[in-house]
């Protein structure tokens, strides 16, 4: 997806450089024919990521309530900061004492998901790709009304 | 109009272009990556620093932030030679991969200054 968005832009660059001509409006047509090839793609993707990220909630929901019934009530580490209000909900959860600098496994869970998910996805190529976000508000994607003269 | 055909960059062609001052970067993607994970090994230091030193409070947290939009900023504008505008300017330099590089920071801190404390 990510290959062909970008092929999509350079070829776009390209076009919307060069001089009005025959040539020019088919070629023209047929980029519009592939961006349209292009988005049914990325719904069948999204179709498919909202399958899958539906998986991962469900996996890691249940690695939650495994590791709560381990860690629950337990100091795991000590947060070398005070926490400040809505944070403390989390850092603090389940824990008995006024320290708030003792950090509970939720707070510390949190963090480890948030910071191995991302790069998993970065690493193995599932990230949200830069040139889909680009081609969706694109200055060269005008809305498709206002590109019916060329048809 | 015929267009090159476009060949993936390995990953170690991408580190030994990231570790040369003044590369090429027909792909602005390519460079946003380096900064992506560039952020992700100075989080790791960072964090292992401040848990050892120990830095503690709020201040740990403001300094990461300032050192991480700071040195992305001058490794795309100093070291490389890249006009910051072209990858987005300052704000999306700071912005990219910041959710992932804090959250890996906060996690090496923690761990290393709960280390530190009961030693």
């Amino acid at each position: 997806m990510d290959k062909k968005t970008k092929k999509l832009e350079r070829k776009k660059k390209t076009i919307g450089g060069g001089a009005e001509s025959v040539q020019d409006k088919s070629a023209k047509k047929k980029l519009e024919r592939e961006e349209e090839r292009l988005k049914a793609t990325n719904r069948d993707m999204s179709m498919f990521k909202m399958k899958s990220m539906f998986a991962i909630g469900l996996a890691f929901t249940a690695l939650l309530s495994t590791f709560n019934s381990i860690f629950e009530g337990r100091v795991v580490a000590k947060l070398p900061f005070y926490p400040i209000g809505f944070v403390q909900g989390l850092s603090h959860r389940n824990l008995i004492g006024d320290d708030m600098t003792d950090c509970s496994f939720i707070f510390l869970y949190i963090l480890c998901t948030m910071t191995v998910r991302q790069n998993l996805q970065k690493m193995l190529g599932f990230a949200p790709s830069r040139a889909m976000a680009r081609q969706q508000s694109s200055p060269w994607a005008p809305p498709s009304s206002q590109m019916n003269y060329l048809r | 109009m015929s267009s090159k055909p476009s060949i993936d960059p390995t990953w170690t062609t991408t580190l030994g272009k990231a570790l040369s001052p003044r590369s090429e970067w027909p792909d602005k993607d390519e460079l946003l990556d380096v900064i992506y994970w560039g952020k992700q090994v100075l989080s790791l230091l960072v964090g292992l620093v401040f848990g050892f030193t120990p830095m503690t409070g709020f201040l740990g947290i403001l300094s990461y932030i300032v050192i991480s939009s700071v040195v992305a900023q001058h490794y795309v504008t100093k070291f490389q030679s890249v006009d910051e505008d072209e990858v987005g300017g300052f704000w999306e330099l700071s912005k990219e991969g910041f959710g992932a590089a804090f959250a890996t920071y906060m996690v090496t801190w923690i761990t290393v200054y709960t280390y530190t404390m009961t030693e």
